[in-house]
């Protein structure tokens, strides 16, 4: 009966278990009395089953054992008696195994007998035994004399036959006597052959031949007969009368018949006669005993002898085996007694075992019936508790299961936001994530993360220093910086601000922004790769830089090629400088040139280096030189191809001076002046100088927010190639102009001026020289401020030589356009080499111009001497 | 040089036995003889063994029977009948014998006949002539090649009543007081009947007990002179015989003695002496000498001083009986060979027209060839039975 689970619940479980344990107490009382009932009755049936054991059984079997024997000697009488030879009753065998069987049996009967019955059973077993063997010798001596008789009778019989063959063949030859008689007597018809034949021997011998072949015949029977008598009483009188008359009367017969042959007439047949007589002596001599050898008379006399012994054995046999059988059923039914004994016992057992079972089980059956209807009360009580029981846990599960649903619902509405977050983290493309102030990352971390710091993020302490910053020194001062943010001394957006907010890793940039956590003492880290975005916006600056210089070469070969060389050679002076003004003076120089025409690499990396000079007065190592040329050789490196296929493999002619030529021609004019027309063609045109400084000029402006109006006034001014190094440096001019003379927009408004400010360049050729001037409407050169920041060395110098000295720039802040009187210099210096001059012209707020002059070199002349 | 012939066939044998297909010993077919070696019908068991032994040793030369030596198994029996049962027995049980061939006496072949019926083995040729070989119709496996006593004496009295012009009622008998005397006798009477002569039964019969020379009675009931005998028909052994002829010439019978051919030609004549002039012995095989083909092959296995008539009749039966094998188609067993020579196997033996058997008639021969002893004791063939006339008119 198993309890439920409740059984600590109250007192209906109590009452139970009290309840239980006195029927369980009750139950064991009720088997141990069973087990001991058992007990009893198996040791009572034990001893009674060792009883039968002990004694019944093995008496019973040597009660049957010895019938047994008894049986098997009772067999082998009969047997012998059965036996109709002397070897049949020798192959019965001794006796030998009964015997000892039944010795056996009566060892193991001692015990059980009685003294008197044991000795007496064992003398009537002897006895018996011993008749049994009596018996065993007499029908073996009855055989052996039945045996010993037949034989003699056997020889008797064929004496008897010899005999009468003998007698036979004495009867054929008296026959043949008789019948030769006859014959002699029919052929002769003597009367003393018929005497003969009536009275005469042959007949009397042949009677007595018949006479005594009848009585051996006689004699023959009478053999026989012995055989057949059945009793010593016939023997004697067949013995006596019969076979003494037949013996006497066969005697007699031989001797007749031998008395009547002359012995000198029948010698033959006397022989024969004689013969016959003595057979008959060798026969009668087999009926009686002669010395030792018994006759057939007294052998059948034996064994009559032999038969009664015989049966006499066999009465005392069954005598005495019904004897020792009769004392063995005594013994049986002594033992029977006890076995009846013992089984009346037993059943006794049985039965007071099987009442005291019955009464037992019937107790048991009460017990459990009693025991049943008290655990059955109890269950109803118990059921009552668990029913009350079951109400309140359904009542309490209800409750749960409504709380549960609200867990649940919170719970869903919780993960849904939070998978919403997950996935606007995810879907930033940007690396989110909250850290304390030990660094320590917490809470949700977008995917971004874990893609570009996963390596660090796995690592034992790692924190948001050594995800951020690849090496030691940037850590520190993202750490420095991390710990500012939480001591509260300095406004969070301050802090923040201190702390390295680019960082490069594994060939990515990123860019990091620090904001106050959701929580306090926690920080919101977002991190964006910008690793694409400079790449795009570098690869796109070159592509521009790339586009703006091939349009400058299609749009002005010429210049190009110029300023091309002009860089080259302004590269060579700065490997080659001695001073550092000319690494200046050249650098700046290579600065706007290559700003000017495009190569934007190239003109950064000269402000660079600029500033370096700047900064620390000291000239460029050979590496940065070497670095510069490379980057020159790189920008120029894509354009080759522009500049090979069609340098000098043209000139340019206008229009104009075809109609020009056409017109002198026309009007027949001089050969001279059509020469000298035509020759200055192989010159360039000013014109597209002067659009180059235009366009210069024009991307200059755009590039400083300004608006210019450019003009050129280029006169069909063709220039020779002497004047070469002269155009590129005018583009100082030009950025001085756009940088410091044009004011932007507004200031120009504020002023009064139009926004849009002029440029103009023009180009005039005078029978002698060349004048190019170049003249803005800008703000002017502040001759006095320069004068007064140039300090007293400035004293005495005209405002030309003002403006070129070195590192004079008249604006504060130094930009990559210009700024630097060095540009100007430039423009001095190459002037003055070329053996023109310069002037300048200002007025504060009004503009500048600036005029070269150059010595023209005659170009007939010089055209003519190319020309040759 | 005939002489030399058996030992020719050894060599034969010898050199078969260096041949490709020589016959196997162990496999050896095996046949069964139980005869006379002994006592007083030795002579009869000695002559079929040799005979038959010697056609055996020339078919083995040849290559046997299927590959299979003829192998000739011969036991004694001493012409006692309980000694045959045995061997009989011993024969088919012992020796897995297939047939049993030439066995000598009527007496033995009383106890031979059931067990070659029990035993379904073929006993072929036995050298007697009774009628218990002889049913109607005849015993399956009981195969005879010579004719009956009773043909034998019907053969005699027809010789002598049609040839020689005896009456019927001067023809006596000296039989054996047993089933072989009896059947001669049987046989003289039947014929006698057959001619005409009712009394036949009456006629003067002497009879004299096995194996005694007790005549007198028997010679006495002849010479009765109420009786007018002139010819004695003789159904017994030799001895006996020979004595009553002594006898009965001693005593004035003026006869013919006329003997059947069990009798033992050679040890009659040879027992007789110069008395034996003029008696009579019929045949069942022609004489030794005569010129038929089988004779001439017997001449040729068998040196001079070892030929007779029932060495010859050895030969002759044994050729029968390996013809009879031979005309077996399919496997070689009892039944075959039985139903072979049932089935009218033409088996001719060189002498004359070959014969044939039935399930009717189990006899190969039928003939009957009367023969005399001459003075010099040895046979002569009659050719006419009136010859005889003058050995009558001489006593």
């Amino acid at each position: 009966m198993a309890q439920p689970d409740t059984d600590h619940q109250g007192p209906g479980s109590a009452n139970m278990e009290g309840e239980l344990r006195r029927l369980s107490l009750g139950g064991a009382g009720l088997f141990a009395l069973l087990a001991v009932a058992l007990i009893v009755v198996l040791e009572s049936l034990g001893t009674q089953l060792s009883v039968f054991e002990e004694k019944v059984v093995p008496t019973e079997r040597a009660v049957g054992g010895m019938f047994d024997s008894i049986s098997d000697l009772s067999a082998r009488e009969s047997a012998a008696l059965a036996a109709t030879a002397v070897d049949e009753v020798d192959a019965l065998g001794d006796d030998a195994e009964a015997a000892q069987a039944a010795d056996a049996a009566l060892w193991t009967l001692e015990g059980a007998l009685r003294p008197g019955q044991l000795v007496s059973l064992r003398q009537e077993f002897d006895a018996f035994r011993e008749s049994a063997d009596n018996l065993t010798v007499a029908a073996r001596d009855s055989h052996k004399v039945g045996d010993a008789f037949a034989a003699q009778l056997s020889a008797a019989q064929s004496q008897v036959e010899k005999l009468l063959r003998g007698v036979s063949a004495l009867e054929g030859e008296v026959q043949l006597r008789y019948i030769l008689l006859l014959r002699e007597l029919d052929s002769s018809q003597s009367t003393d052959a018929l005497e003969r034949l009536i009275k005469g021997d042959v007949r009397m011998i042949d009677e007595r031949v018949g006479k005594a072949r009848t009585m051996i015949e006689i004699l023959g029977r009478r053999i026989e007969q012995v055989a057949l008598t059945r009793n010593r009483d016939e023997l004697n009188s067949l013995n006596s009368n019969e076979l003494a008359q037949a013996a006497a009367s066969a005697k007699a017969a031989i001797n007749h018949l031998s008395a009547a042959l002359d012995e000198q007439e029948y010698a033959d047949l006397t022989a024969e006669v004689a013969d016959v007589s003595a057979q008959l002596s060798a026969t009668l001599a087999l009926l009686h005993a002669t010395g030792p050898t018994p006759g057939l008379v007294d052998l059948r006399h034996a064994y009559f002898i032999a038969g009664a012994t015989m049966r006499s054995a066999q009465a005392a046999g069954r005598e005495r085996s019904l004897s020792a059988s009769a004392t063995l059923e005594e013994v049986g039914a002594d033992v029977r007694s006890v076995a009846e004994a013992s089984q009346a016992q037993t059943d006794a057992v049985v039965r007071t075992t099987r009442i005291g079972v019955t009464l037992l089980v019937l107790l048991g059956l009460g017990f459990c019936a009693f025991s049943a209807r008290r655990i059955l009360m109890a269950l109803k009580a118990l059921r009552a508790q668990n029913a009350h029981l079951a109400k309140l846990k359904d009542d309490l599960s209800e409750a749960n299961a409504h709380l549960e649903a609200r867990v649940e619902e919170r719970t869903r509405e919780l993960s849904a936001r939070e998978a919403s977050t997950r996935l606007l983290l995810n879907s930033m493309g940007d690396g989110v994530f909250e850290a304390n102030a030990q660094g320590i990352l917490v809470g949700e971390r977008s995917k971004a993360v874990d893609a570009w710091f996963g390596d660090r993020l796995d690592q034992d302490g790692s924190r948001v220093w050594n995800i951020l910053s690849g090496d030691t020194p940037g850590a520190v001062s993202v750490q420095l910086g991390w710990e500012q943010l939480f001591d509260g001394f300095l406004p969070f957006e301050v802090a923040a601000d201190q702390i390295p907010h680019r960082f490069e890793r594994d060939g990515r940039i990123f860019d990091v922004e620090y904001r106050e956590g959701a929580q306090e003492s926690t920080v919101l880290v977002v991190v964006r790769d910008w690793t694409a975005d400079v790449a795009a916006e570098r690869a796109e600056r070159e592509s521009r830089e790339f586009q703006a210089l091939v349009g400058n070469l299609l749009r002005d070969r010429k210049g190009f090629e110029i300023t091309r060389d002009e860089c080259a050679h302004l590269i060579e002076q700065l490997e080659q400088a001695e001073n550092l003004s000319e690494t200046k003076k050249a650098l700046h120089t290579l600065k706007g040139n290559t700003a000017s025409y495009g190569f934007s690499a190239v003109a950064k990396r000269c402000h660079s280096m600029e500033n370096t000079i700047a900064a620390e007065g000291v000239a460029p190592t050979a590496s940065e030189l070497a670095a510069l040329r490379r980057e020159w050789e790189l920008s120029i490196r894509g354009l080759k191809e522009f500049i090979q296929s069609e340098e000098g493999s043209s000139i340019q002619v206008e229009s104009e001076e075809v109609e020009q030529l056409c017109r002198l021609l026309s009007e027949n004019k001089d050969r001279e002046e059509v020469l000298r027309l035509v020759a200055t063609w192989a010159h360039t045109p000013a014109r597209s100088y002067l659009t180059r400084l235009e366009r210069q000029a024009r991307r200059a402006a755009s590039r400083l927010a300004k608006e210019v109006d450019v003009r050129v006034n280029h006169n069909r001014v063709r220039v020779d190639s002497s004047l070469d190094p002269l155009w590129p440096s005018l583009i100082h001019l030009v950025r001085n102009s756009i940088d410091h003379g044009l004011e932007s927009p507004e200031v120009r408004e504020a002023e009064g001026k139009p926004r849009t400010g002029k440029l103009a360049f023009s180009v005039e050729k005078s029978d002698r020289s060349i004048l190019i001037e170049v003249a803005d409407d800008g703000a002017g050169i502040d001759e006095a401020s320069l004068r007064a920041r140039l300090g007293p060395k400035s004293e005495g110098l005209p405002l030309l030589q003002v403006i070129a000295h070195d590192g004079l720039s008249s604006k504060d802040e130094v930009t990559d356009h210009s700024g630097r009187g060095v540009g100007f210099g430039a423009v001095l210096s190459v002037v003055e080499s070329l053996g023109g001059t310069v002037s300048v012209s200002t007025a504060v707020g009004k503009g500048t111009c600036v005029q070269l002059q150059l010595p023209l070199v005659d170009p007939t002349a010089s055209d003519a001497t190319a020309a040759a | 040089m005939p002489q030399l012939l058996p030992f020719a066939g050894l060599l034969l044998l010898s050199q078969a036995s260096l041949a490709p297909a020589t016959p196997q010993e162990s496999d050896s077919l095996r046949i069964g003889m139980s005869t006379a070696l002994t006592g007083p019908a030795a002579a009869l068991g000695q002559g079929v063994k040799s005979g038959a032994e010697a056609y055996f040793a020339e078919v083995n030369a040849a290559g046997g029977i299927r590959g299979r030596f003829l192998e000739l198994i011969v036991l004694d029996d001493g012409y006692e009948p309980a000694r045959t049962g045995p061997n009989m027995r011993a024969l088919v049980g012992d020796h897995d014998v297939f047939a049993v061939i030439g066995n000598v006496g009527t007496p033995t072949a009383a106890v031979a006949v059931p067990i070659a019926q029990e035993l379904e083995v073929p006993l072929f040729g036995a050298f007697t002539g009774a009628g218990l070989l002889r049913k109607t119709p005849p015993d399956r496996w009981i195969v005879n090649y010579r004719a009956s006593y009773a043909q034998e004496t019907a053969a005699m009295v027809k010789g002598l009543v049609h040839d020689l012009g005896l009456k019927p009622s001067q023809v006596a008998f000296f039989t054996q007081d047993d089933a072989y005397g009896m059947a001669g006798y049987t046989g003289g009477i039947k014929a006698l009947k057959a001619m005409g002569y009712e009394a036949a039964e009456f006629l003067p019969h002497g009879r004299y007990p096995r194996n005694t020379v007790q005549v007198e009675s028997g010679l006495a009931a002849i010479m009765d002179p109420r009786n007018d005998v002139k010819a004695v028909i003789m159904v017994g052994a030799y001895k006996p015989c020979a004595q009553f002829i002594r006898l009965a010439r001693k005593h004035g019978l003026d006869a013919l003695f006329l003997n059947v051919s069990f009798v033992g030609s050679a040890a009659l004549a040879k027992d007789l002496g110069p008395v034996g002039e003029g008696v009579v012995v019929t045949q069942v095989v022609p004489h030794f000498e005569s010129d038929f083909a089988g004779v001439q092959d017997y001449r040729q296995l068998i040196p001079e001083d070892h030929r007779g008539f029932v060495s010859l009749e050895g030969y002759l039966l044994a050729r029968a009986f390996v013809a009879g094998l031979h005309g077996v188609r399919g496997d070689l067993t009892r039944d075959a060979l039985i139903d072979t020579l049932e089935a009218g196997l033409p088996i001719d033996l060189g002498l004359g027209a070959p014969s044939q058997l039935s399930s009717a008639d189990h006899q190969l021969s039928d003939s009957v060839w009367p023969t005399v002893i001459q003075s010099d004791g040895s046979y002569g063939a009659i050719e006419d039975w009136s010859d005889l006339r003058a050995y009558l008119e001489v006593h």
